[in-house]
């Protein structure tokens, strides 16, 4: 039996990504396009480093003690800047916020210097159970106060500002105010911002029966801390079509020109392509945030036309 | 605000109950009508996602496994599982943990004895891959001439044991890496067998008797002298200086942590 010895060292410690030349690589998102950071991808992104941005994470798949997945992050963190989204928090349980939880987005947070740190207007965890979706919030009075309070403990946890992200929804709740009214006194009551996810806003409307260039219309831009776009699958459930948000394929034309017209009026912000389920080749999310990185241009230019300045 | 309104709390508790249950239409009541879409299939959207997302999640862990009982077999099983063991961690730390034992007693499986032992082996290949890191012992420790007897070492973070009446290593490896499962004699067990991380990567090293007994007790925190004492009880050809071998070049094996955050090296007793 031959088994060659170990390299394993400790993983570095240093949150700011350094380069080999010595140069840390900042912290903060650009406004341009990141693509989400899947586990099949590390090793060509080590060795092409591909002309992208920033990546995005799910704080979860990193809140193992040690191995193969820090290892990766640490690398990659020396050449991109890199968000953090996470999706177990549960901000929109009616019982206490996990802070145990909260505390381990802080430690990633900390080790690694994200420029964004994201969770969603959603609950997972009830009764001791966690039930690895995002389901829907009513958009309640009683509803609100719980969330923000959570989303201030949350932020004071992790000594930072936090984005908050539409989910898609596939049943109406019984609800007192609109997404956006729930969304926007949120951000107001908390400072926190908002991670608009355009393709979230297309299944949802979509599924009943809204005006997802409405919704958008109703966001400020100093609101806006990202954007995500995916792409979604179509049921059809007794010939009528229900859209679901799988981040299975290419973001769909559609979703495309919503988020350039938004983009057209907020000014260019970080645009994640996210891709989670039957994960193409790296080249194909590259492909997709090119797309997006036109969006940002055309808006940048918009802005700069208009003499608006959004850095 | 109607009377009618639950309060968040029980909006979340008619919601979790009726995901649990398949024929559970009672949460349908906390939605608004559905013109086109009857709210039940509406419903039924995130019962499957709950569902698909924790199978899914189970057959990321358990890939040797599924291949054996094939795909629907394992979904089949996997909603059985989930019915008492759903996960209580956003992380998902510690799902799938009671998965060996439930195929142990799951009737269904009971022509594949060694299922519940592939699952093992699957469970601590994923712990060995997220376990925590340490410094793996310096080969300089053992200075020529040092008596080696009183050698406090410890496993690595990521190292465990396990022991099978199968031959279960072979079982495992065929089934998650050859394009074909080769035919495995099933008398070739039992296995002793020694999971860890090196080099960032998660190794399987299969042991004789005599240095699982001696990992075994090393594990157990025995000296590394009681430790071969052990070893030699069951296997009278147990060779010390392979155990050594092992020992210093596997990275299964950590340096112990004194309190002054040094390492030690050898105890003279």
């Amino acid at each position: 039996m031959t088994i060659p010895p170990s390299h394993d060292a400790p993983a570095s410690s240093a949150g700011s990504g350094r380069s080999r030349l010595g140069r840390p690589t900042p912290a903060a998102c650009p406004r341009a396009a990141g693509v989400g950071l899947k586990a099949d991808h590390y090793r060509e992104i080590l060795d092409t480093r591909p002309a992208i941005g920033w990546f995005e994470v799910h704080a979860e798949n990193f809140m193992g003690a040690g191995g193969a997945p820090h290892r990766y992050l640490t690398a990659i963190r020396e050449h991109y800047p890199l968000s953090l989204h996470g999706v177990g928090l549960s901000l929109g349980s009616a019982g206490p916020l996990d802070r145990a939880h909260a505390k381990r987005l802080r430690a990633l947070v900390d080790r690694y210097e994200t420029g964004l740190v994201s969770e969603h207007l959603a609950w997972s965890r009830h009764d001791g159970i966690h039930f690895n979706d995002l389901l829907p919030v009513p958009l309640t009075e009683e509803a609100l106060d719980i969330v923000a309070e959570h989303v201030e403990e949350t932020q004071d946890i992790l000594g930072r500002r936090m984005l908050i992200e539409n989910p898609s929804t596939y049943v109406a709740t019984r609800d007192e105010m609109s997404e956006t009214e729930f969304l926007v006194a949120l951000a107001r009551r908390t400072g926190c911002g908002l991670l608009v996810d355009v393709n979230n806003v297309y299944v949802s409307s979509m599924n009943h029966g809204r005006d997802a260039a409405a919704w958008l219309d109703a966001i400020t831009a100093d609101l806006v801390g990202e954007i995500h776009l995916a792409g979604h699958a179509v049921e059809m459930v007794e010939g009528e079509a229900l859209r679901i948000d799988d981040h299975g394929s290419r973001v769909s034309p559609e979703v495309f020109e919503l988020c350039g017209r938004f983009l057209d009026r907020v000014g260019p912000v970080p645009t994640l392509i996210e891709w989670d389920s039957d994960v193409p080749p790296l080249s194909v999310l590259l492909e997709e945030a090119s797309k997006a990185d036109k969006l940002l241009l055309r808006a940048q230019a918009q802005a700069a036309m208009m003499g608006r300045a959004h850095d | 605000m109607t009377d009618a309104r639950p309060s968040l709390a029980d909006f979340q508790a008619r919601f979790a109950a009726s995901l649990r249950k398949p024929e559970d239409g009672s949460a349908l009541s906390l939605f608004s009508p559905s013109e086109r879409i009857p709210l039940a299939r509406r419903f039924d959207v995130y019962r499957n996602n709950v569902h698909a997302s924790l199978v899914d999640a189970l057959a990321d862990i358990f890939p040797a496994v599924e291949r054996l009982v094939g795909r629907d077999f394992f979904r089949a099983s996997a909603r059985l599982f989930l019915a008492d063991s759903m996960p209580s961690l956003g992380t998902l730390m510690g799902f799938g943990d009671g998965f060996p034992e439930f195929l142990d007693r799951f009737e269904p499986a009971a022509r594949l004895p060694y299922l519940g032992d592939v699952a093992r082996l699957e469970l601590l290949w994923l712990a060995a891959y997220h376990a925590g890191e340490a410094p793996p012992v310096d080969p300089g420790a053992l200075q020529a001439g040092d008596d080696p007897s009183g050698l406090c070492l410890r496993f690595h973070p990521s190292a465990a044991l396990l022991s099978s009446s199968w031959p279960v290593f072979q079982i495992w490896r065929s089934n998650r890496e050859d394009a074909e499962v080769m035919p495995i004699d099933l008398d070739t067990g039992p296995d002793f067998l020694m999971v860890f991380r090196s080099g960032g990567e998660v190794r399987i090293a299969s042991l004789d008797l005599g240095m699982h007994a001696f990992c075994e007790k090393f594990a157990a925190g025995a000296a590394l002298g009681d430790a071969a004492e052990a070893a030699a009880a069951v296997d009278t050809d147990f060779d010390l200086v392979a155990a050594f071998r092992f020992i210093l070049s596997s990275g299964a094996f950590a340096a112990p942590l004194s309190e002054r955050g040094d390492t030690c090296h050898v105890q003279h007793l």
